[in-house]
Order: C-alpha cells, then structure tokens, then sequence
C-alpha cells in the first residue's frame, strides 16, 4: 500500500467559515498518512471548527498559547501533526523543525510570508501546491497542473484542481469506501428481512413503528435560507410521510419556523417532533468518519459546499447540492456544470425534473431568509416532479458514483504528482 | 506592482530572474468568490512561452517599460504595424500580440511596448467598443441580464452577452477579462 518512501507534508487550511475546508483538509491528511504513510503536519488556525468534526482535537491550546509559541500548540491526532496556525509565525520555531518536502495550501490560503521565506532557504524546494476548490467547470481542465512563479522567491507552485473528469486531479476517496457503503446496505437487508419475519408476529403498536420506519428518510445538511424552509413546509404539508434527520445547529431558524407553525418549540439533540406529515428529527453532529453512514441510510440527502457534497456522490444516493452562494450568480453556472456531467446519462425525464429541483432551490430571489408563498409553491412543484423518480434517481446516483470511482482518487494524485514532479524554471518549459 | 487580476495582455511583468510579456490571460472565479487568472506569457530573455496561473490577489511586479501611443495601421505578415502621431512605425511579432488580435481593426488606439529597444507587444485600453455581427435573436421580455447567449464581433471573437443584446448593437468589453460590460447607446 506504501510503495513510496514516507515524505514530510505542510498541509495548511484556513477555515473561513463552516467546516468544509477542515473536512477536506482533516480528510486528505488522513489519507495521505494512513494508506500513503506519508508524514504530515496539519496547520489549522481555527481549532474549535476542527474540534466539532474530531473531538479528539484538544482546542484548549488555542486560548493559552501566545503568538509564536509553536511547541504549545502541536499536538498528535491519529497520527497526525496538528499545528496552531497563527498569523504571527516565529522563525526561530521554524528553523527548529525540518524543512517539509511537500507544501500544500488548501484553497487558496496565503501562507505567511515568514513561512515562504523560510521555505526559499531549503537546501531543496519543496513540492509546493495550491489545493483549489472543486468546480465541474471545463476551465478547470485547463488550469489543473499549471505553475506559478513565485514573483520574487525561487519558489514555484502548482495548481491543483479536485475535479470529476480525468483530465482533473479527481476527488478525495479512502480505499475500500465503497466497499464499505456495500456491507452497510447489505447488512441492513439482513436486518430488514429479519424485523418483517417478526413483525408477523408484532404488536399494533410496533407495527406501526416498522411502518413508519419504511418512510423515506431525509437528511439536511444544507445552508440557511428559504429553501430549506421552503422544503420543509412543502414535506409537512404532503400526503406522504416522512422523516428529515438535522444536524444541530444547522437550518436551525428554519426548523424553529416550521414548527412553531405546528405549535412546537424545535426538537432537542436526539428528538424528534411531527409537523403534519414531517417529522424533524435533530441529531448531534458527528465526527467525520460517521458521517457516511448517515449519508448510506437515507433516501435523498442535501448536503452542501465541498465535503459533504463529494461524500454524497460517493454514498450512491438521490442528493441536493445546497451550492455556496456566490455574487453575480456564479455559483449557479457552477452548479450547471456539475449537473450537465452528473445527469449526462441519465434519462430525459429524469435529468430535466432532477436539475429544475437543484437549480429552484439554488436560486436566490426575492427574500432570501423566508420562505415566501411563491419559493414554497415554486419548490413545492419541483419537489412534487421529482418524488415519484426517486427510484430511478437512485439507480442513477448509484452508477454515478460507480463512474467516478473509475478515476483515481485525489490523493492518489497528489502522491503521483509529487513523485513526478520536475523541478525544472518555468521559463524553460 | 499590482495584482494579478489587474495586469492586461501587453504588461511586462518579472518572474524570479525574468521578464515575460503577457500574451494572454483568463480570469476565473473560483469558489467563495475567489479568483484565478490563467496567463500566457513569453520570456523574454530566451524566448520561450510559458503558461502559468495566479491567484487573482497575487502581487507581481509589473516592469514598467518605454511605451508609446500608437494607433494600429496594418497587418504585414507575420508582423502589425503601428504608428505614432509622427508617422513613425513600429512592428510587433504576431506571436506576441496575444489576446490583442481579439479585438484589433483599423485605427485602434493602443501603446506599443519596448524592451531593449524592441517593439514586444501592445497595451490596449481597458475596454473598447465593438459591434456585435451575430447573435441568435433578442429574448422578448428579458432584461434582466441574468440570462447570457453567444455573440460575435467582427474580428471573429467570440463572447457570452445578455439575451436582450441584437446584431449591429455596440458593445463595450472589458479587454482584461474579454467579457461583456455593457451595451452602449447610440
């Protein structure tokens, strides 16, 4: 599994809001040294972000630590360095550590300069490469692998594109995830087809349980806004029964607005409460390697950003990609990419009601906090178009990820890209 | 120095040791409302091209080189032709007028650029006006500018413009980003 000599990895990841770059980091560091044995250093400046998807991250050192006392703040987690990153590096700590052979700085952070300084005294340049966001499009094709000069340091980078087409540096995959997903499923076949030997046998009131259970279950890891509320109204208000799993603290106004319309205050961590034919369940966040369970049990999931939309295609499951909303609409043309490559194979009726759905909950008019009368009646139809093709969405979605897997995994790239890597000027390309 | 985003086909700009001609560039955003820009640059100390990215809000040192005004006058294979208000005449290598070619006619105010004494390329303004010569039909009722089609000017480039934008209607385009700004009256 390891046929490349262990090498020393900056990983730097500035958390800029939520937790898809600490989960994308979080997740290829782990990759990188547990099924690559690669030697790796994560430096993260916000450590209680960190803490919420792995607990075991101690954000104690954070508040202590004075600025530049770098040995208070590293600690060991699976393995893995964790480093405060704060803005006021110390070169002297620096000059303590050994030189990192490989640098990469995860969507576009600026690394300090004393750090780029520092690194221009190597004895040899490191691997320096600039991890960008996932975008499906095309000219990320282009860009993916390029250099860039350092203006004013023998420093060269390279960028680096997560993307779904070959000529991209793929996606983030562990080994066997899918393998994973599979024994999930099969397990619960298992399980099913016991609990409907004994519900011959059940009481009324467990039956009706087991037939609630056999409702879709939905989960909802989305962005705030009138959608989601939009979303949730329309489910209540349906003949069809359902449950929506919630993560604390996400949606959370939105889950209060709909049901106070129902006269309830907003479940606690690990209830649930009905709201016509809804039921809201909230769960307490779970670390990053639960999650995918999560995702495997359910019959469509929002998810949304970066993480946990790659972790939904992965799941082979019916998704919403709740996009980051951006000026100008430009998360929009982003999200037309994707689906034009996630929906290239799938049959007309299927693709047009599937991207209506995406792209009404996508955009942005009119208020954007509240659900208003024509987002619901607007969502509610999309909703309502797409609900009976759940099945044929799922084969989809599941032949989707199968596609994807055909390609190698992002880290796989990182580590090929590395070996390969020619440090040549870039003027005698 | 200025940020990458701000540099235009023409600059000169140093890399390490050295100095590149841009000869063209591609602005993308990326996620979060981050940016890239794609560039095309020639070295000119050993002639090579080379392709590089930035990030948008990366500083790089523009080397700022003797320049003149110059309208374009005419094209004599492989090189265009300019002229300064003394009728003086400078050449520039097809090769390194770069993205320029996309918007050139007759007449173009633009600033030659010289290295070592050499004519290298052209600045351009930061947008001009060109007409549109094709575009599919206007969509009735649309003005929000939301909704964008294919549109080609007369040198052949092509570019996304509003769906309300009509064959023979002037536009003006950012020569930065080679993107629609605005539709001009009269």
């Amino acid at each position: 599994m390891n046929p490349q000599p262990a090498q020393r990895w900056d990983i730097f990841c500035n958390v800029i809001d939520n937790y898809g770059d600490i989960g994308v980091a979080w997740r290829l560091a782990r990759q990188l040294a547990h099924e690559h044995g690669q030697q790796v250093r994560l430096w993260v400046d916000d450590l209680h972000a960190f803490a919420r998807i792995c607990p075991e991250v101690e954000t104690g050192v954070e508040a202590g630590a004075d600025a530049g006392a770098v040995a208070e703040t590293v600690q060991q987690v699976h393995n893995i360095t964790v480093q405060h990153w704060q803005k006021a590096l110390d070169p002297t700590s620096l000059n303590a550590t050994p030189w990192p052979q490989v640098v990469v700085e995860l969507f576009g952070c600026h690394l300090p300069e004393e750090y780029e300084h520092w690194l221009a005294l190597a004895p040899s340049a490191p691997v320096w490469i600039n991890l960008e966001y996932l975008s499906a499009e095309s000219w990320v094709e282009g860009c993916h692998g390029l250099p860039s000069q350092h203006p004013r340091l023998p420093l060269r980078k390279t960028f680096f594109y997560p993307g779904f087409t070959p000529r991209t540096g793929g996606l983030l995959r562990e080994a066997g995830l899918l393998a994973k997903r599979d024994e999930f499923w099969a397990a619960r076949v298992t399980a099913n087809t016991v609990a409907q030997q004994i519900s011959t046998h059940a009481t009324a009131s467990e039956q009706i349980k087991q037939s609630h259970d056999a409702h879709p279950v939905f989960s909802l890891f989305c962005y705030p806004g009138a959608a989601v509320q939009a979303w949730l109204i329309t489910l209540a208000q349906s003949a069809m029964p359902c449950l929506v799993r919630v993560p604390q603290g996400v949606a959370a106004a939105e889950v209060r607005a709909v049901c106070a319309a129902y006269g309830h205050t907003a479940p606690a961590v690990g209830e649930q409460v009905r709201c016509g034919a809804l039921t809201l369940q909230v769960q307490a966040f779970v670390r990053q390697a639960e999650f995918d369970a999560q995702l495997w049990a359910c019959d469509l999931n929002v998810v949304r950003g970066e993480d946990s939309f790659v972790r939904a295609q992965w799941a082979g499951r019916p998704m919403l990609w709740h996009i980051y909303p951006q000026q100008d609409g430009v998360h929009l043309q982003k999200l037309d990419a994707w689906l034009a490559l996630y929906l290239a194979d799938a049959p007309a009726a299927l693709s047009n009601a599937v991207a209506n759905f995406m792209r009404v909950w996508n955009e942005q008019d009119g208020d954007t906090t509240k659900a208003t009368t024509s987002k619901t009646a607007a969502l509610s139809a999309a909703w309502q178009a797409v609900l009976p093709l759940l099945p044929a969405w799922r084969d989809h979605a599941l032949h989707w990820a199968n596609t994807l897997a055909k390609q190698p995994d992002l880290a796989t790239q990182l580590m090929r890209h590395v070996s390969t890597y020619e440090k040549t000027p870039v003027g005698n390309r | 120095m200025k940020i990458a985003q701000e540099l235009r086909v023409g600059n000169v700009i140093k890399l390490g040791n050295d100095a590149f001609v841009i000869l063209r560039t591609e602005y993308s955003r990326g996620g979060r409302n981050a940016a890239t820009v794609r560039m095309k640059l020639k070295n000119l100390l050993v002639g090579n091209n080379a392709e590089q990215v930035f990030k948008a809000d990366d500083k790089i040192d523009q080397i700022i080189l003797e320049r003149k005004e110059t309208t374009y006058s005419y094209f004599a294979d492989p090189m265009y032709v300019f002229m300064d208000t003394e009728y003086n005449q400078y050449e520039v290598e097809a090769e390194n007028m770069g993205d320029a070619l996309n918007y050139l006619q007759d007449g173009l105010e633009c600033e030659v650029v010289f290295y070592e004494g050499r004519a290298i390329s052209v600045e351009l303004p930061s947008s001009v006006v060109r007409e549109v010569t094709y575009t599919e039909p206007a969509v009735k009722g649309d003005t929000s500018g939301k909704v964008m089609k294919p549109a080609k000017i007369d040198t052949g480039y092509e570019l996304q413009v509003p769906a309300f934008v009509e064959i023979g209607d002037k536009i003006e385009i950012d020569t930065s980003t080679g993107e629609y700004r605005n539709r001009v009256k009269g």
